[in-house]
């Protein structure tokens, strides 16, 4: 072992942490030099470092630590961005701390909420369209098969063989539109086919007049 | 029957509860895992932050930010994370930067207004009890070293941690502890020396 070695070794040699071979190789060399020796005595002859002693006078202000802290750790925890809402939420909570009521990830979580917003009204939009164009076409049906029953029942009162138990099963799921001088039941012979009710009706239960 | 006898068992303090003990709690607690580290290590740290920054406040404001910063530390309960290390070294170089950038003034304790208004008194008291004990010989030889030998003379001596917990603490080799520390302790003899040779 040499010299600067000694130098750098000293602290744990005084300290009692060098390991045996090293402390041993280290006492060998300080019984054949001087210099180190010297060097040694005047560290070792130093007064100890001793710690100021704060406990007591500090005990009062550790009693506030905690409550502080609590109040920064809510503070920072609406200030942290990047981690978990609800990890922290919980942590708060169970700390004593209320939940932040704001979640961090903000801006995150208005686009994702924007993008189901659109996807929906675009979802929203085509079904509209979809149903309309289905309706229009029924309407459209409806209307022929309206107008090709009127012109039969037409034929049958014009040729007086309007019979209302001949009407084809079909009709009764066909709205049909009836006119507004459309005669009133009073005046209608016991056994007349009077829809149930004007304008765009289904006449899928007929009454008859007794 | 003989009924099961009811047992008190003492709870350990904060400070009696091992790291592995709290990472164990941590499993299934966070908080309560969390808790029991500030109390463990709470008082050690401001002490730290006050053997360097020398100010009650500013070393209360500090203490409080290494454990707001380990509160949002993922890390801090895994195995084999060294907490103490951590916290140390964290309250070391926040302590440093307010060391070396003295016209930082009006820290978070300070915004927060009321509360701290009561504290103020204590930080008084703190501050002229460690006045008294700055004047002292060895404080005052201590404060004419270098940050880097001041640090590691404070985390060994006065906070009394292992050269491996210091190792841990400064990101260094445990050879690298034991020169720096040689090194550091010679410098502090010869800043004591001319009064000795003055007696």
């Amino acid at each position: 072992m040499n010299c600067w070695r000694i130098e750098n070794l000293v602290a744990p040699f005084l300290d009692g942490e060098l390991p045996d071979a090293e402390a041993g190789a280290m006492a060998d060399h300080l019984e054949h030099c001087a210099e180190c020796t010297s060097k040694v005595e005047f560290i070792a002859a130093m007064p100890d470092l001793v710690a100021p002693d704060l406990a007591d006078v500090a005990a009062p202000l550790m009693e506030s630590f905690d409550d502080c802290l609590k109040e920064r750790i809510l503070l920072s925890d609406s200030l942290v961005t990047g981690s978990s809402v609800s990890e922290h939420a919980a942590e708060s909570a169970a700390w004593g701390v209320p939940a932040p009521t704001s979640a961090p990830p903000r801006r995150a979580l208005a686009s994702t909420w924007l993008a189901v917003a659109a996807l929906g009204l675009l979802i929203a939009l085509a079904g509209w369209s979809y149903l309309t164009q289905q309706r229009i076409d029924s309407l459209e049906q409806s209307l022929a098969e309206r107008d090709q029953l009127i012109r039969r029942l037409e034929q049958q009162v014009v040729a007086g063989r309007f019979d209302p138990r001949a009407l084809p099963e079909t009709a009764g799921s066909v709205p049909v539109f009836l006119p507004s001088s459309a005669p009133s039941p009073q005046t209608l012979p016991a056994g007349a086919f009077v829809p149930v009710s004007y304008g765009m009706a289904s006449i899928d239960s007929p009454r008859i007049i007794r | 029957m003989a009924q099961p006898s009811l047992k008190l068992v003492p709870q350990p303090s904060p400070q009696q509860i091992t790291e592995d003990e709290i990472k164990a709690i941590a499993v299934r607690d966070r908080n309560r895992a969390f808790d029991l580290l500030v109390r463990k290590y709470r008082d050690r740290i401001y002490y730290h932050a006050m053997y360097i920054t020398k100010d009650s406040q500013e070393a209360f404001d500090v203490a409080q930010d290494v454990f707001v910063r380990g509160y949002h530390e993922s890390r801090m309960f895994d195995e084999g994370f060294k907490m103490k290390a951590w916290l140390f070294r964290v309250c070391t170089n926040r302590c440093y930067n307010i060391v070396r950038d003295k016209h930082r003034r009006g820290g978070i304790l300070d915004r927060l207004g009321k509360a701290n208004d009561a504290l103020r008194e204590h930080h008084r008291a703190i501050d002229s009890v460690l006045e008294k004990e700055l004047s002292r010989e060895m404080a005052a030889a201590l404060s004419h070293l270098t940050p880097e030998h001041r640090s590691i003379l404070i985390l060994r001596y006065y906070d009394d941690l292992s050269y491996q917990e210091i190792a841990d603490t400064l990101q260094i080799k445990l050879g690298t502890v034991m020169s720096r520390l040689s090194r550091a302790k010679a410098r502090l003899a010869e800043q004591l020396r001319p009064k000795e040779d003055t007696e």
